[in-house]
């Protein structure tokens, strides 16, 4: 792929200058005018946040209006003759997950596709004995083959995936990790869906649901969470033909594109993203299908925190790598992309952050009413921040209730009005992030897998 | 049949039940029949160790001739029967070859049929010994004869767990003669069996941390006769009190060893002040010279006293022990001396606070360097420093220990609060409840996840930290101090034992705020005058009338107010609302939790009027000095605070067993040195 691409470097060294020289410009003028400097931000972050928020309101107004997801029927899915069908690999990259291989095989087992025309490619790391001799125990042959990937840096899941691809021999290629529990039929949906829509549509993003929602206060927001972001505001994005940001698992793609595309960025802690935009500057399209796959919710605040650190990570990595030649993503990306990566990319991690900074400051206001921000707050921006405060946090608790609705879980309505606590943890995810892209940017936070097991059957991985 | 039998012959035994016996001819058969059937495939031994005069070894070696491995006899004639029943078990047990060990009579009031259940309970919840009990729900006390019998029973096991609060917690029946327990976790040698029953024995001198029990019903007995006496009874009540001294003598608990190390240090100041009147004053000599000589006295009287009842005798010969003992404590008093000058002359504390800071580090070195270089075993001693320093209820004591000295305005509130009542709850009885419920919670359940990071400590310590700091220094106020010393105290723990502990504690670190928030003062009028009306009902020694709201007795002629201001009522409330809670946490929001409650919220009601009582009773009996004394707030708010905890700690579930895997513990070094900073920083700003 092209190197410009990659996050291995975080920022270009036309970034870094620019950075510090605006750093330097800040200083200076901070210096010297403090308290203009600060209005100024103050100011930029609450149009920002504000835009932020009546973005993701357009989203999910845009979404109820016609149909965004794609649609296969089971009877349109089963249809196609056995052999119409292309040959399809799946790839599933694991690592230290010994104990769930064997639930892997069942739920790989259990898809509606014919065996000769299936590729099943284990992608196991060298260093992992565990899980490739509990691989080798439970793989027997015929379209499962364990593939273990040669130890070099950077150790990532997209590493792995690139390396399964160069030895994929399907036309249409997905992903599952290895917890994953996907609709039986999701291949077949693919298939007819990707043949339907035509050579534009390069990518289908199936939905991911949970199948540990009950298990506590965490899962219950996360599953809450995931149905605003793969009812609401996916399909909003659709609707609008803005760029998707992929999920990590359950995406289809024509393997000739993606290889063409490059693949996925080995450096980058959430390659889909990224591929999602790359997709679109390529001006191809991704598509929503309608067929959920199952995975585990994290369930463990700092496992949370750990995973969600990443993927903010990630986020932010892909809209700095992104925004190295604006031009050129301008150009590709038109208005609404750049509007995507922006408020969608950039802006999710950022406003978790920011978040903790204008709720302290709102405390710190209710309890002691400093007079200094009264001066920092100027009018208009003011009453933008308090529009901000109360109709925007009114505003996202809504659209958490709305989605217990589309749930069909009524009962998840407290948690949706719970939802500033899962505020405080994206937060402080969000700092992490932050903390993490300036000194370990290509760390890979692994999440521990299998804590809605009982304890013996826990693995760490 | 014959190919089965040596099949099993071959397997050693899993289980070897050991059955002491005295003329039991009739039950030996059918017992050992019911064991076989009980135990089915289980490699299996039984030991029958007989006290009889009667033909029951007849019928015990028969059946040992017919399957030698399987019954095995140890008859003890006459002469040799020492320790009566409990001499026999223990007799027995030293002969047992299998992991597990069950002890039962052979009178067949233990039904075989109960055995798989005690080693399966000890294999689930990895236990040391296994408990078959008459008292937990399922167990029915069919078999004891009489009503009086049955209450002879029951006294004398709650008598053992009076005597034995902590290892007994989790026995119900601590007279049980049916129970199993792991060869290993087993020390035969220490026993010293007297009287009838050597369960206490085995789990008193055995130290044994995880017990556990099953339920069984008391079956009515077969034949033969019993042997449950008074004359046993009171030989029993002798052995607990031996049980009792020879448990606390040589505490192995580190925490049990720093206490006796503690009252051994207290004892000999009192020994020095009598040496230092007796060698000053009596013998006249010059004081310095006295004094030198007093403390010379006293550390040989330290000496004695830890070497044979704190420390366990180490590797070092005890003529050398003595040697480094003299050595280390006059080394001691310079570096005492040193510190206590570096503290009133460079950080300007009080002399009196900055002596008790220097007795609390001399303290700790003292015990440091003793248990390392006096007792210098090399494994146990050694590892009892790394064990305490190591051990998160030291980093909790330190984060504790940092937040009093960040504060010093709540400091200097708790001091007040000890002499004068102040406007809300004593500190001391949230706090009390606080230790009690950490205390069981200090170490993971099995099913909490083992991922920590330090990154999240990190951001949320210093969150906790910021709002502490913020709240104390921009925003001032008297409500807010509380608050605001809560939250650095979360942040200093989250640094020094993570953040998984501390969320596994965040009910304990919560009590506190009741002192400040809990209980309005409405609550204080109307719980004082309950107390005021029951006071004054229950008649002397409270004088008859109550003049302002106040008690009133009388001594001499002389009255003695106890002032409306001075009841405790924001106290019994404050001690309620933690009970209240606790009893919540602990057992969920359920009718059980609130019947607990409200069954302690009376005892501690009770608990206050008596309380209250007493003091009227001193100021009538020693008078107005006494009365003084005794009215301080401290007083009854100890007693108060000390039956919540009692209370908090009964109801708490015995805490997890220490597992192989070492629990999670951050590398705390640099985060104590931001911390002590960062205390010492907000000390500053409080001048």
């Amino acid at each position: 792929m092209n190197p410009g691409f990659s996050a291995q470097v975080v920022l270009s060294r036309m970034q870094r200058a620019g950075l510090i020289v605006a750093l330097v410009l800040i200083t200076g003028w901070a210096v010297l005018f403090p308290m203009a400097v600060l209005q100024t931000l103050v100011a930029i972050v609450t149009v920002a946040y504000g835009a932020a928020i009546v973005f993701r309101v357009v989203l999910v107004w845009a979404s109820t209006r016609g149909e965004h997801l794609i649609r296969v029927s089971d009877e349109e899915a089963r249809a196609v003759a056995d052999h119409d069908l292309p040959v399809y690999t799946v790839l599933v990259p694991a690592y230290r997950e010994p104990a769930v291989i064997g639930q892997l095989m069942s739920h790989l087992g259990a898809l509606e596709y014919p065996a000769d025309k299936l590729e099943i490619i284990l992608l196991l790391e060298e260093d992992d004995r565990e899980t490739i001799d509990a691989a080798a125990a439970v793989v027997t042959g015929g379209h499962v083959r364990i593939l273990v990937v040669p130890e070099s840096q950077p150790k990532t899941k997209p590493k792995a995936c690139n390396v399964g691809l160069e030895q994929a021999t399907g036309e249409f290629v997905t992903i599952y990790d290895a917890e994953d529990v996907p609709d039986p039929l999701q291949l077949r949906r693919a298939v007819v869906a990707l043949r339907r829509l035509g050579p534009s549509y390069v990518c289908l993003q199936a939905e991911l649901g949970y199948f540990n929602v009950d298990q506590n206060r965490i899962t219950k927001w996360f599953a809450l969470e995931y149905a605003t972001w793969f009812r609401s505001l996916l399909p909003g994005l659709v609707a609008l033909r803005m760029p998707i940001p992929l999920g990590g698992t359950s995406n289809h793609f024509r393997a000739r594109e993606l290889r063409e595309l490059g693949a996925w960025d080995p450096y980058n802690v959430t390659e889909d993203a990224d591929l999602g935009i790359r997709l679109a500057r390529s001006g191809y399209r991704v598509g929503v299908l309608d067929s959920v796959t199952l995975e585990e919710a994290n369930s463990d605040f700092i496992n949370w925190i750990k995973q969600r650190s990443r993927w903010y990570k990630g986020y932010l990595m892909t809209w700095l790598v992104h925004l190295r030649s604006p031009r050129a993503t301008v150009r590709q990306l038109g208005w609404r992309g750049i509007l995507c990566l922006n408020l969608f990319v950039g802006g999710t991690p950022l406003a978790a952050l920011l978040n903790a900074v204008l709720w302290a400051t709102t405390i710190l206001w209710f309890l002691d009413r400093p007079p200094i921000m009264e001066e920092i707050f100027v009018p208009p921006f003011y009453y933008l921040g308090v529009i901000c405060l109360v109709f925007g946090n009114a505003t996202v608790i809504y659209l958490n209730v709305l989605s217990a609705r589309t749930m069909d879980r009524p009962d998840l309505l407290g948690t949706a009005l719970l939802s500033p606590g899962y505020w405080a943890m994206m937060s402080l995810a969000g700092a992490k992030a932050a903390w993490q892209l300036v000194f370990k940017p290509s760390y890979w936070e692994k999440t521990t897998h299998g804590l809605h097991l009982p304890k013996e059957a826990v693995d760490v991985g | 049949m014959a190919d089965v039998a040596t099949v099993r012959l071959k397997a050693p035994p899993a289980v070897t039940v050991v059955v002491p016996t005295r003329n039991e001819a009739d039950n030996v058969r059918p017992l050992v029949e019911q064991l076989h059937d009980a135990l089915g495939t289980t490699p299996s031994e039984i030991v029958f160790v007989d006290d009889s005069d009667d033909h029951t070894p007849q019928v015990i070696r028969e059946l040992s001739d017919r399957d030698p491995d399987g019954v095995r006899l140890l008859h003890r004639g006459a002469g040799e029967r020492t320790g009566g029943l409990g001499g026999a078990v223990a007799a027995g047990l030293a002969t047992a070859r299998a992991p597990w060990v069950v002890v039962m009579d052979g009178d067949l009031q233990h039904p075989p049929a109960t055995v798989p259940e005690l080693l399966a309970a000890g294999q689930v919840d990895q236990a040391d010994a296994v408990v078959a009990s008459r008292y937990r729900t399922r167990g029915r006390v069919a078999g004891l004869g009489g009503a009086f019998r049955r209450i002879v029973s029951r006294a004398s096991g709650t008598l053992a767990r009076i005597f034995f609060p902590v290892r007994l917690r989790a026995v119900t029946d601590p007279m049980s003669g049916f129970f199993a327990v792991r060869r290993d976790a087993l020390d035969t040698t220490a026993l010293r069996p007297n009287g009838y029953k050597i369960l206490l024995e085995v789990v008193v001198r055995g130290r044994m941390r995880q017990i556990t029990e099953v339920p069984y019903t008391f079956r009515p007995r077969q034949a033969g006769e019993s042997k449950a006496s008074f004359r046993e009874g009171l030989r029993y009540l002798r052995h607990l009190t031996l049980l009792r001294l020879g448990a606390t003598r040589h505490p192995v608990s580190p925490l049990g060893r720093l206490a006796g190390f503690a009252l051994a240090g207290a004892a000999g100041t009192g020994v020095n002040s009598a040496a230092l009147w007796a060698l000053g004053e009596a013998a006249g000599l010059p004081y310095l010279l006295a004094a030198f000589l007093a403390v010379q006295v006293a550390i040989v009287w330290n000496f004695a006293v830890i070497d044979n009842l704190v420390m366990p005798p180490g590797s070092v010969a005890r003529r050398r022990r003595f040697g480094r003992f003299l050595l280390l404590n006059n080394t001691l008093t310079p570096i005492h001396l040193g510190l206590l000058y570096a503290l009133v002359q460079l950080a300007g504390l009080h002399y009196l606070t900055a002596n008790v800071l220097a007795i609390v580090v001399v303290f700790v070195l003292r015990y440091a360097v003793t248990s390392n270089w006096v007792y210098g075993a090399p494994a146990g001693a050694g590892g009892l420093v790394v064990a305490v320093r190591r051990a998160v209820a030291t980093r909790l004591f330190l984060a504790v220990a940092l937040t009093a000295v960040a504060f010093p305005a709540l400091a200097a509130e708790v001091w007040d609060s000890l002499g004068n009542r102040g406007p809300g709850v004593p500190l001391m009885i949230p706090v009390a409840a606080a230790a009690a419920l950490a205390a069981s919670r200090i170490r993971p359940s099995g099913s909490e996840p083992d991922v920590h990071d330090r990154q999240v400590d990190g951001l949320l310590a210093t969150a906790f930290l910021t709002a502490g700091t913020a709240l104390l220094l921009l925003i001032p106020g008297d409500g807010r101090l509380i608050p605001a010393a809560l939250s650095f105290l979360t942040g200093a723990a989250i640094l020094l034992v993570g953040t998984r502990t501390v969320a596994r504690l965040r009910w304990a670190l919560l009590l506190p705020l009741l002192a400040v928030a809990g209980v309005a003062p409405a609550v204080r009028e109307s719980v004082d005058a309950g107390i005021r009306a029951v006071v004054t009902l229950l008649g002397r020694p409270a004088g008859p009338a109550s003049s302002g709201g106040g008690l009133v007795t009388a001594h001499h002629g002389t009255e003695l107010l106890l002032p409306a201001d001075q009841l405790p009522g924001l106290a019994l409330a404050g001690g309620v609302a933690c009970l209240l809670i606790s009893a919540v946490v602990l057992f969920g929001p359920t009718a059980r939790a609130l019947r607990r409650a409200a069954v302690a919220s009376l005892a501690l009601a009770a608990v206050t009027v008596g309380a209250v009582l007493a003091v009227l009773l001193t100021g009538r009996l020693f008078g107005p000095a006494a009365f003084e004394v005794a009215g301080l707030p401290v007083c009854t708010d100890t007693v108060l605070a000390l039956t919540v905890a009692v209370v908090v700690s009964r109801w708490s579930p015995a805490p997890a067993p220490v597992t192989a895997v070492r629990q999670y513990l951050p590398r705390g070094r640099f985060a104590l040195a931001a911390l002590v900073a960062m205390a010492l920083v907000l000390l500053g700003s409080a001048r």
